[in-house]
């Protein structure tokens, strides 16, 4: 039979026999990941504060973050806000409709802001402004540009991305509103760098940054945040089959690995663009 | 935290008193005041009047669209998609022996300076507008006799916006047309030229567009001299009108040249 057409008729077995051999039809190893392009400062940044354009493989998702500002809620004194909104647009995939935002979208805006608000990445006290009677509002929109799989790694890498080159501009206070000045910028203080790691499971084998192909086939996936010093910050495990312990602790370890390459070539990206 | 806003730029130290709020983001007493000198030759980003924009062109983008390019002027940043042809499904349009075209035409949340875009509600009217015009401008290039019975959907994303944006995005989805392999009578391009009382200005910025009488687009089949859509704001002057044509059909010129290039190259690759 015609490999295509094979493919096409039975993707399952298809994929089983690859496996079966140690690859992918994709030709990468069981636990490789694709190669990760991280570009910031993309969008010119008078008009957006700052921005980030992240290629995991095929799959490409772009972040910008602009800026308002606000009081503080009483609930929340001195802290500001990040408000994260993904966009999954049909531009990128026919999966997708336009219209309202799907529930993957909200999943995945969830888990971007959780996992940048919950591993302290970003300290919301340190978005005050005048001595927390102002705060500033992060509202980070990221876009999805193509869609070949693996959308958790590659929103939360991009949004990461454009923080890191986010910088404050200064302020003003007059009456009672807040104006941007010409003073020089300070960088927001990034003091995590959580970064994430997908892992799908496929007859009991574990299998690193599924691509679209690969995450029909999976019966289940598992996504862990953790930071280069391996401090894990999340596990997101989001129904499917069951995995055992020593499948979740596999792919607890290759996060981690993983972590400490991807948070120098996040550095490396930001470092050349300032 | 509620009722967040965009926070403007600082007036001068010396005149706080004539603060002043305005949506734009443009600064209350700096540029918004600032004439561009027409007189001169060159304009705000160094360009003489009849220069376009630094392009940069792309196709194949996105990996599972049938075909998709990204063409960006400068600051103005366009990537667009084709899905199809495939089966005409009923939903909203009638049924139709030949092939139709759908366009989807939106703005990314960050492509505007005026800050965030609200995108919750669906499509806002200015992209239903925008969506139209461009089915318009595109529907006369395609050989839709031989697509019967078919539908072929163009999801065009603006990124960044800086002027010139249902022209950019006119290039960017005929590109990713041809791309697709959609049978094409020709390339479309499509090109605006400004004018600011005086001087014609090819390409102009948002800026120039704001501070112009008038923007006028011309969307055209090159090989044929064919104009598809002549899309205009504001006002010219009757005798200015053939000059601004023909210097649309210039531009278009050149863009053309840039498309068919790309699109060679891009066969050749594969």
């Amino acid at each position: 039979m015609e490999v295509e057409a094979f493919q096409r008729l039975d993707p399952e077995n298809f994929y089983r026999r690859f496996v079966k051999n140690g690859v992918r039809p994709d030709g990468r190893e069981l636990r490789a990941v694709r190669p990760i392009s991280v570009d910031v400062g993309v969008l010119s940044e008078e008009r957006v504060q700052a921005s980030a354009l992240v290629g995991l493989g095929s799959t490409k998702v772009l972040a910008g973050i602009s800026l308002q500002v606000g009081h503080p809620s009483e609930n929340t004194p001195m802290c500001g806000m990040l408000d994260v909104e993904v966009k999954l647009t049909p531009l990128s995939s026919s999966k997708f409709s336009s219209g309202r935002p799907s529930e993957q979208a909200h999943v995945l805006s969830t888990f971007v802001k959780n996992s940048i608000v919950e591993s302290g990445a970003l300290v919301l006290t340190d978005l005050a402004i005048d001595d927390g009677a102002f705060a500033w509002k992060l509202c980070m929109d990221i876009v999805c540009l193509s869609f070949d799989g693996n959308l958790a790694d590659a929103t939360l890498i991009a949004a990461m991305g454009a923080l890191m080159r986010l910088q404050l501009p200064g302020t003003r206070r007059i009456d009672d509103e807040i104006f941007v000045t010409e003073d020089t910028p300070t960088q927001l203080v990034v003091r995590e760098v959580p970064v994430p790691l997908t892992c799908g499971v496929f007859d009991g084998i574990i299998i690193a940054d599924p691509s679209l192909l690969e995450e029909e086939l999976l019966t289940t996936h598992v996504t862990v945040v953790s930071t280069s010093e391996g401090k894990v910050c999340g596990v997101h495990k989001p129904g499917g089959s069951c995995a055992s312990g020593k499948q979740l602790n596999e792919c607890l370890q290759l996060c981690q690995q993983h972590a400490k390459q991807l948070t120098q070539t996040l550095a490396a990206a930001v470092r050349i663009q300032s | 935290m509620n009722n967040c806003y965009k926070p403007l730029a600082a007036p001068a130290q010396n005149d706080a008193k004539s603060k002043r709020r305005d949506r734009d983001g443009k600064a209350p007493n700096g540029t918004a005041t600032k004439e561009p000198s027409l007189a001169s030759t060159t304009r705000e980003d160094g360009r003489a009047p009849y220069d376009m924009r630094q392009v940069y062109m792309d196709v194949g983008v996105v990996a599972h669209a049938t075909g998709s390019a990204y063409v960006e002027f400068n600051h103005t940043k366009v990537i667009c998609a084709v899905y199809g042809p495939h089966a005409q499904t009923g939903g909203d349009s009638a049924f139709s022996e030949e092939g139709q075209l759908q366009c989807d035409f939106s703005y990314a949340p960050f492509a505007m300076p005026g800050g965030r875009r609200e995108t919750r509600g669906g499509k806002k009217d200015d992209e239903r507008e925008l969506s139209t015009l461009l089915r318009q401008t595109l529907e006369s290039s395609i050989q839709v006799h031989r697509l019967t019975k078919s539908v072929v959907g163009v999801h065009v994303m603006v990124l960044q916006a800086d002027g010139g944006e249902l022209a950019v995005a006119t290039t960017c989805a005929s590109m990713a047309l041809a791309d697709a392999g959609i049978e094409l009578y020709d390339l479309v391009t499509a090109c605006s030229v400004g004018y600011c009382g005086t001087q014609m200005v090819l390409d102009p910025t948002k800026e120039e567009e704001k501070s112009g009488a008038g923007v006028m687009t011309i969307a055209l089949m090159p090989g044929s001299q064919q104009v598809t859509q002549w899309w205009q704001e504001g006002r010219f002057d009757g005798q200015k009108v053939a000059e601004a044509l023909e210097l649309c059909t210039d531009g278009c010129g050149c863009v053309h040249k840039m498309m068919e290039a790309k699109l060679k190259a891009s066969t050749t690759k594969k």
